[in-house]
């Protein structure tokens, strides 16, 4: 029997697709079932075991890098989450005004230069200060984070102002709201999904950083990711595997909670 | 009588002041943390390099020469930089095939995802968003492990007694490749969902209508409509992938290096901030001038669609 | 002393844009809205009402002119101190609330006493019967339904003014026949000045107290509905508001306000003269479609006109003709209402004659 002609369906699409999301999670799929290897290298698996957690759990050098990065990505986030927002209400839902444009360049600058251009520029310039000033803790690390977080904050942020009513805030001008209140009870609420999502980016992003870390970081200031880096250089164990199982279910968690809020659209 | 004109343009320019002072923070740390220090990479490739690295405050273009040309180290001639040579072919060579492949496969998954029902389409995007949050490093050791000589591939080769000895896949060009698409295709991926997610599926009827194909309705109406999650997609592949560090380095070692890890030489082991400055500003502008044509080429092709 | 208008606008224009492409959306108008009238502004679309309307409210500023309420000028206060209300076209309800907090809000930024906020409430979802639904999101009620949220909400803090921006256009026939009657009842009962805008003329003349015809940001007539329909100051207004058939003639004789004007199609017909108007020669002669009817083209006697029927509309409450007239060129739109059983006397074709009413045709103001 001929199948009903469908005018979504191409050819050849929906195989390659599936194709796609499996040759995605294969990769995942194993890295995540090694870290339960109870064998000591990756060659063969020798039955089920939890050690390697258990050595990822009681190494101080993974549990020092987890705390710093997650130090970092959290202030990282909320200064940039911040910032972005204020830049978003400042460039959205107005007449094109004088340096609206260059605003815009500037915000997305970070996305528009390759990553290692910005870590060779970082490592030039704190090189210098931190001679001047003689500083050298994790300011320059959350500085750096901060701004190239700044534009994927600003992102869902401007997406959801532009696509709010702008009458919203009329309507409360013409309820007696005084410009701060009608941004407080109206566009503050309204606004907060997207703060969140950006925030949740952002968070993200700065966790899963390597190639800026890896040039600001001074000794001994290590994050996961470049701990890992310098690991996978050496020699892998299973206990890599584990770590990255771990760092795997934050992301999962994290992006979980970003579809429920984003979903949960008013 | 009031000078109701005099109000509005001063509450205008009221307006557009309390504008500048919200996007100020923004503005200096991405300055400061940033564009700023661009300029310092620009400053330093025009001055000599420091013996322990570091730069000397004195001018010199060895950097940039060193871009090009190398030094013979016995007689000082200089002949061109064939080794600089063949990692910029290759860093361009490699970021395009990766930008037309992760192209070549987003664009038939995003369609499919962009087709689904309501209720399932919000779990395909769901599949699709988790690898783009996933640390990239993950993913490159994920990819490691699947094609390392004691890896998946070859354990399971040799396990079955179809080869003795493991076949070398990792450090070549090729594992570089595998590496990139794997992790730049959600990148591809989800710009291109989200404007076929836009894509006004009456005007493919219109098409069917009108005696198209399914293959012409989707180089005459598809294609064209979502143009712009094509160009977004291309760009946000196609610049991480030209500057790639990680992903290069751990799949290519040490021979098979791309710019990022060729400019990474000079901060490191090869001491010559200048000539890394320099090979850094070269990145920015082959970055550029790719933007350029790319959007250029695009927005004619668009137009005469439009 | 006399009472003092609710709103007077004084010589406002509202120019958008600069140098070549500035724009007049309001050129240079003055009308006066009295107090606890119905007052509608009714013009086509893009005439500039929604910018009159928000100049009121003020999310404009005049580029020029006065706006007074109750005699003082507010043209540069900002929209949250003026004592005036506005129902949106699209609403406008705020998403993250519900229908009372919605209904509550312009109280609350007033910083009302709660227990005052509430009673007012409450007796705002009683005058617009939404007392089930106090706690439901605005997301979640029907379009009718947040029709009357918005109203209730411009409503509780019991301004001077409510402006009402096209607020019917979004509803069903049916629903919009319900609101007008609501809408009014409603104004009754607050006695509050409605500014009200539309492009519907059916609903302009049914609920205004009085009407302002707007076009290309200039107010052509106000007066109360019979004034505007019965006797429109211009060929804009004649056209805009109802159906209507024009013929050019020559005036001659005037006796008590009546011409008799020469036309070329229907002969000698008397038509009445607007007061203190004086015209000569060539002169447009407005006549409405209801106020002729057909006859047989035989009796030469009743008919003023004669023709050629050219086609039938069937309307249910009446049916429409259009006739080409003797000169081959003018097409004369006639009315006439249905009788129960009774097919239509003429079909498409034939030869007819037309009988016009006595006092029908009225000399238009050039
Ligand atoms: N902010 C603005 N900038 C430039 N032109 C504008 C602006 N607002 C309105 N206009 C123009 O002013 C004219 C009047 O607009 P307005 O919205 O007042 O019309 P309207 O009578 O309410 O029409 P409608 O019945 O379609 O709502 C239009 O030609 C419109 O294009
Ligand atoms: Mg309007």
């Amino acid at each position: 029997m001929a199948r009903a002609f469908s005018i979504r369906r191409q050819r050849g699409f929906t195989a390659i697709a599936v194709a796609c999301f499996f040759a995605l999670y294969l990769p995942i799929g194993v890295l995540v079932f090694y870290s339960f290897n109870a064998g000591e290298s990756l060659a063969s698996f020798d039955g089920i075991s939890l050690r390697w957690f258990a050595k990822a759990f009681q190494n101080q050098q993974v549990i020092d890098a987890s705390i710093r990065s997650l130090q970092i990505a959290s202030v990282a986030a909320v200064v940039a989450t911040i910032a972005a927002t204020m830049a978003a209400l400042a460039t959205t839902r107005t007449e094109p005004y004088r340096g609206l444009t260059l605003k815009y360049a500037f915000i997305n600058q970070p996305l528009m230069i390759p990553e290692i251009v910005t870590a060779v520029a970082l490592l030039i310039f704190f090189a210098r200060i931190k001679i001047w000033t003689g500083y050298s803790g994790l300011g320059y690390l959350i500085a750096a984070h901060t701004a190239f977080c700044i534009p994927f904050a600003y992102l869902p942020i401007r997406a959801r102002l532009e696509n709010m009513d702008l009458t919203l805030e009329k309507a409360a001008a013409d309820l007696y709201a005084t410009p701060w209140n009608a941004f407080r009870y109206v566009t503050l609420p309204l606004l907060w999904p997207g703060i969140l999502a950006g925030f949740m980016l952002a968070f993200v992003i700065s966790l899963d950083d390597v190639v800026i870390t890896e040039f600001v970081k001074s000794a001994g200031q290590d994050t996961l990711p470049t701990y890992m880096l310098g690991q996978i250089r050496r020699s892998i164990t299973p206990e890599m595997n584990a770590i990255s199982t771990l760092f795997l279910l934050l992301s999962i968690g994290v992006v979980t909670v970003f579809f429920i809020v984003n979903r949960k659209r008013v | 009588m009031t000078d109701a004109a005099g109000t509005i343009e001063a509450e205008q320019s009221k307006d557009i002041r309390k504008r500048w002072l919200l996007s100020l923070p923004a503005l200096l740390i991405i300055l400061l943390a940033a564009t700023g220090p661009l300029l310092i990479v620009l400053l330093y490739s025009f001055l000599a390099p420091g013996p322990y690295g570091d730069v000397q405050w004195a001018p010199s273009l060895e950097g940039w020469i060193g871009v090009f040309l190398e030094k013979d180290i016995f007689d000082e001639t200089l002949s061109l930089a064939s080794a600089h040579i063949s990692i910029f072919m290759r860093s361009v060579g490699l970021s395009l095939v990766t930008t037309i492949l992760t192209l070549l496969v987003g664009f038939p998954t995003a369609y499919f995802i962009a087709t689904r029902p309501e209720k399932t389409r919000e779990l395909w995007l769901f599949l699709i968003t988790i690898p783009f949050w996933t640390n990239l490093l993950i993913r490159t050791f994920a990819i490691l492990e699947v094609i390392r000589n004691e890896g998946l591939i070859n354990g399971l080769l040799i396990k079955t007694g179809l080869i003795a000895k493991p076949i070398q896949m990792l450090f070549t060009d090729g594992a570089i490749l595998t590496g990139m698409v794997y992790v730049y295709l959600p990148l591809m991926v989800l710009p291109l969902y989200a404007s076929m997610e836009k894509l006004d599926f009456r005007l493919v009827e219109a098409g069917y209508d009108l005696y198209a194909t399914p293959f012409r309705v989707l180089r005459k109406i598809i294609i064209p409509l979502v143009k712009p999650g094509i160009i977004a997609g291309s760009i946000l592949v196609f610049i991480p992938a030209l500057g790639a560090y990680v992903t290069p380095s751990i799949l290519g070692g040490g021979k098979n290096m791309m710019l990022g890890n060729l400019i990474e030489l000079q901060f490191g082991q090869g001491r010559n901030w200048p000539l890394g400055s320099a090979l850094s500003i070269t990145l920015m502008l082959i970055v550029m001038v790719a933007l350029l044509v790319y959007v250029r080429n695009a927005g004619s092709q668009g137009s005469r669609h439009g | 002393m006399a009472e003092l208008n609710a709103v007077e606008i004084r010589q406002v224009s509202k120019i958008f844009g600069f140098g070549e492409f500035a724009f007049a959306a309001v050129d240079n108008t003055s009308v006066s809205i009295r107090q606890n009238e119905f007052f509608t502004l009714l013009g086509p679309s893009g005439c500039g009402k929604t910018t009159l309307l928000r100049l009121i409210a003020g999310f404009e500023y005049p580029t020029s002119g006065e706006i007074l309420l109750n005699g003082e000028n507010i043209a540069a206060m900002p929209p949250f101190k003026r004592p005036i209300n506005t129902v949106f076209q699209s609403y406008a309800l705020f998403p993250h609330m519900t229908v009372a907090e919605n209904i509550g809000f312009g109280l609350t930024m007033l910083g009302k006493p709660k227990q005052e906020i509430k009673s007012r409430v409450d007796a705002m979802l009683k005058l617009v019967r939404m007392e089930a639904l106090a706690g439901r999101r605005t997301s979640q009620i029907s379009g009718g339904q947040q029709q009357r949220v918005a109203l209730a909400r411009a409503l509780a803090p019991q301004p001077k003014v409510l402006l009402l921006d096209e607020p019917l256009s979004a509803l069903d026939y049916k629903l919009r026949k319900d609101m007008q009657i609501e809408l009014k009842r409603l104004q009754a009962e607050t006695g509050i000045t409605f500014i009200f805008v539309t492009h519907d003329q059916e609903e302009a003349l049914t609920m205004s107290d009085r009407i302002a015809v707007m076009s290309s940001g200039k107010i052509l007539q106000v007066g109360n509905p019979r004034e505007i329909y019965d006797a429109p100051a211009d060929r804009f207004v004649a056209d805009f508001i109802g159906e209507t058939n024009f013929l050019k003639g020559r005036i001659g004789s005037v006796v008590n306000g009546v011409a008799d004007v020469d036309t070329s199609v229907a002969g000698r017909i008397s038509a009445t003269v607007p007061q203190d108007f004086h015209a000569e020669g060539e002169v447009t002669v407005v006549l409405r479609p209801e106020h002729a009817t057909l006859c047989p083209p035989d009796q030469p006697a009743a008919c003023q006109m004669s023709g050629t029927l050219e086609n039938v509309v069937y309307f249910g409450t009446d049916t429409h003709y259009h006739v080409r007239l003797s000169d081959g060129e003018t097409v004369f739109t006639l009315r006439e209402q249905n009788k129960p059983l009774q097919a239509a006397r003429f079909s498409a074709g034939d030869r007819v004659g037309i009988a016009l009413e006595a006092n029908a045709a009225r000399v238009l103001r050039n």
